[in-house]
């Protein structure tokens, strides 16, 4: 039985098409309430909406996001490669040979049900997100399973929140065609993607295979390239740090209640300098030229963009950025939020505060911010400058959650509605107070901020604590004992690494990727194994030579000037300031220079890659082993429990073996430090668990650990970086 | 073609020791700040004081000297 026969189609209809089934749902229920009904065709869901009178039914079917995809046209594996087909999902792996898996089988299924309805509808909508990846599903679908007249006659629903009002507002002022300039738009990126990806890729992996007659997956790409080249840049400077030494004279002056102590000039170059400051301290006495005290307005944040939330989550709450895009998503799709790949820091204009605000305080824990939300007129709420054509900013929808939420996802809403609630709230207001000491003729300032009034703050749970609270005391003119003085040696520090959430950032900073890909590619060059390290990205030996050899041949694929450029194009497709097969005729051009530089050096290439893929895979050293002397301390995991516990590196070693192991926290991650243990010299562990930092000494005998009582206070307080 | 003592990589350094070029880099790094540690302890402390100084200095706090600079000094100390 065919697919309208089944669904019982009996009449014109018009059918919609959503990018998931959630959505689907969702978009239903809004325009059909009761009387939507869900249909499994072939076990594929499809929303029927009757029409009451002589009017059309409204089906609405979905995909699951892509189901078509670029493969090339034809066989073989070598480069270069220009042609290329859209495909559906399930045909890509058949072509690599492999079996349909079940999800293959069900995007099959999705699209014989909508090859089906596209053909018998009268009209088509598309009801996917309104943004680049949204235009290209529902646009590609049509194309391929409708042709190219199906396009032109489909219309597009332009919405930003799943909830009721909005999907009846986006049916009823529908679009009546797609936005044909974001789906060229969003078409160069994905050719450009394919073009630079595959090609660039199969240079790496077949230079290696004709070296070492072995295969590995290896990539690079546009974005790819460059990201790691941050990585790869600050690693080299990580590892080539040698501290340059400056000195700074510090005193402790007799305030009241308790005395201060302060820098009182930084950054002295040469020590006989610092001395003589030092000894003019010992005679004089610090006096206050001046005091001033101002109240400061501090207005709150702008509303998240996908961005700035995926960098305050993973500053927060440490959840990783493609973890909360998904979480996002997932929020979206429950209607709990408005759409979350947005660049926008501005509300729509008509978005309806007042019915949200009213259904947030209605929750307990917001219901206290009640009367710090000010009225709509009163220049509030806050918005940023950034815009985005497609999306607003992220912002909660009030509606109440239909399932249970999990602890991540109710941090990621409760920050999106704290967020939201804070740029309706008044500017917390701030005491500043700052104090001018001359001290022996060097002025040195000093500054006290008190929060008077919390306002956002109250809401967002920002808070900082006051310091120096002790110069609220001092006045003009005072003279301030000094107790005493010191020189102080300081050195310059290794720069901090690369985590997901800076490396994020860094990538919006010089335009890399998008808002929807960045946090994939992260994630895409940890799998790749280039980067290692959760928390703090260290660049692996792979990843040292994959980069070594682009930047040796082509070191313009390693550059973000490269990407930018073709940014700035797709930018000038969407206003249509330039045409998208010009946009991939120049990205092909561009891309065959760069390729033929790589065929050159295939050799040297595969010779380097081959080096670094023979050896061993790389393993954590925890320091020497304290009983052979020889060995490394490695992890190791015992078969029988899955414990993890630390052994000799020589184990296996077939002349001197060595069986000593350690026990191990079995929670929490371990990182090596160099740092010995005062009790009985045993190398030291940091363990990280959650926030916390503790070390940990590797020896179970040790007569320190013997002191830790479980949350000791020996134990926390090792935090501060001293060694137990 | 030398080869870096310290990993094996290709050297195509001119000094004496055949680093790769990250370890060069490292040396570079070592000596120009030897030069700014004399200036600013006003006395003429000797390479070698300087280089022992950088490999304690990094056995008490991995975050004062990197893992390449640490090697060069030791292994030119060692070479002495």
């Amino acid at each position: 039985m065919g697919v309208i026969e089944q669904i019982e189609l009996y009449k014109p209809f018009v059918l919609g098409i959503a990018e998931k089934p959630s959505a689907a749902n969702r978009i239903a229920l809004a325009l059909g309430g009761k009387n939507a009904r869900k249909v499994m065709v072939n076990n594929v869901p499809v929303h029927v909406i009757r029409s009451e009178d002589e009017g059309q039914d409204l089906v609405i079917a979905s995909a699951t996001g892509h189901v078509f995809t670029l493969i090339q046209d034809g066989y073989g594996s070598e480069y270069p490669t220009y042609d290329f087909i859209w495909v559906p999902l399930h045909q890509k792996s058949r072509s690599k040979g492999k079996q349909t898996s079940r999800s293959g089988s069900k995007t099959k299924a999705i699209i014989g049900v909508l090859k089906e309805l596209i053909q018998h509808a009268t009209s088509l909508v598309i009801m996917t997100d309104y943004d680049q990846e949204g235009e290209v599903i529902g646009a590609v679908i049509l194309q391929e399973l409708g042709g190219k007249h199906a396009i032109k006659k489909a219309k597009r629903m332009k919405f930003s929140t799943l909830t009721k009002t909005e999907i009846k507002k986006a049916y009823s002022t529908m679009i009546p065609h797609i936005d044909f300039r974001l789906f060229e738009s969003g078409l160069a990126r994905h050719y450009l993607d394919w073009l630079f990806g595959v090609n660039l890729s199969r240079a790496l992996m077949l230079a290696y295979k004709r070296s070492s007659g072995k295969y590995q997956t290896l990539s690079t790409g546009r974005v790819q390239g460059p990201t790691l080249r941050f990585v790869y840049e600050r690693e080299i400077q990580i590892r080539t740090q040698v501290p340059f030494l400056s000195w700074q004279v510090v005193a402790t002056l007799d305030t009241k209640p308790t005395p201060i102590s302060l820098t009182i000039k930084k950054s002295i170059e040469r020590i006989s300098e610092a001395r003589q400051l030092n000894e003019r301290l010992k005679h004089e006495h610090a006096c206050v030229t001046k005091k001033t005290t101002t109240m400061k307005k501090i207005p709150p944040p702008p509303p998240f963009n996908l961005s700035t939330l995926q960098a305050e989550a993973y500053r927060r709450f440490r959840i990783p950025p493609d973890r909360t895009l998904a979480i996002a998503e997932r929020l979206y799709l429950d209607a709990l939020i408005s759409y979350p790949r947005t660049d926008s820091q501005q509300y729509p204009k008509d978005l309806d505060h007042n019915t949200i605000i009213s259904k947030l305080i209605e929750r307990r824990p917001y219901k206290e911010y009640s009367t710090l939300v000010l009225p709509i007129s009163k220049g509030r709420p806050i918005v940023g400058s950034k815009r985005d054509p497609a999306h607003p900013a992220i912002f909660p929808t009030g509606e109440k959650n239909s399932r249970k939420l999990s602890p991540q996802e109710y941090k990621i809403l409760d920050l999106i509605i704290r967020r939201y609630l804070a740029t309706l709230a008044p500017d917390a207001l701030e005491e500043q107070t700052q104090v001018v000491l001359d001290i022996a003729s060097e002025q040195v300032k000093l500054s006290h901020n008190k929060i008077v009034e919390l306002g956002w703050k109250a809401i967002a749970s920002v808070f900082r604590s006051d310091q120096n609270n002790e110069i609220l005391d001092l006045n003009e003119g005072d003279k301030i004992h000094i107790l005493s003085s010191n020189i102080e040696e300081k050195m310059t520090k290794v720069p901090p690494r690369y985590n997901p959430g800076s490396l994020l950032k860094k990538m919006e900073q010089v335009g890399l990727g998008t808002k929807a890909t960045r946090a994939q590619i992260i994630k895409t060059l940890e799998q790749r194994g280039y980067l290692l390290g959760k928390e703090e990205y260290i660049l692996s030996d792979l990843g040292f030579t994959v980069m070594e050899v682009l930047k040796m041949s082509v070191p313009v694929v390693t550059l973000p000037s490269l990407t930018r450029t073709f940014e700035n194009a797709m930018e000038r497709i969407t206003q249509a300031s330039l045409s998208y097969e010009k946009v991939i005729l120049q990205g092909i051009v561009y891309l065959h220079q760069v390729l033929k530089k790589l065929h050159g050096g295939r050799e040297i290439i595969g010779e380097q890659l081959s080096q670094v893929l023979s050896r061993p895979r790389e393993v954590q050293k925890f320091g020497s082993c304290p009983v052979c002397k020889q060995g490394n301390l490695v992890i190791r995991q015992a078969k029988a429990s899955r414990k993890r516990f630390l052994g000799c590196s020589n184990y296996f070693d077939t002349e001197n073996p060595c069986t000593a192991s350690f026990p191990l926290p079995q929670k929490g991650t371990l990182y090596p430090s160099t740092k010995r243990c005062d009790g009985d010299g045993y190398p030291l562990i940091r363990v990280r668990r959650g926030r916390r930092t503790y070390y940990w000494c590797v020896n179970p005998d040790c007569p320190e650990r013997k002191s830790w009582a479980p949350n000791s206070k020996i134990r926390n307080n090792s935090t501060s970086g001293e060694a137990t | 073609m030398n080869v870096c003592p310290l990993d094996e990589r290709p050297s195509e350094s001119h000094n004496t020791y055949h680093f790769c070029s990250y370890h060069s880099l490292a040396l570079n790094q070592l000596r120009e700040a030897w030069v700014s540690w004399q200036k600013s302890l006003e006395n003429d402390i000797p390479w070698e004081a300087f280089l022992s100084r950088i490999v304690d200095l990094r056995e008490k706090d991995e975050k004062l000297v990197g893992v390449w600079a640490f090697e060069v000094a030791r292994y030119v100390l060692s070479s002495k």
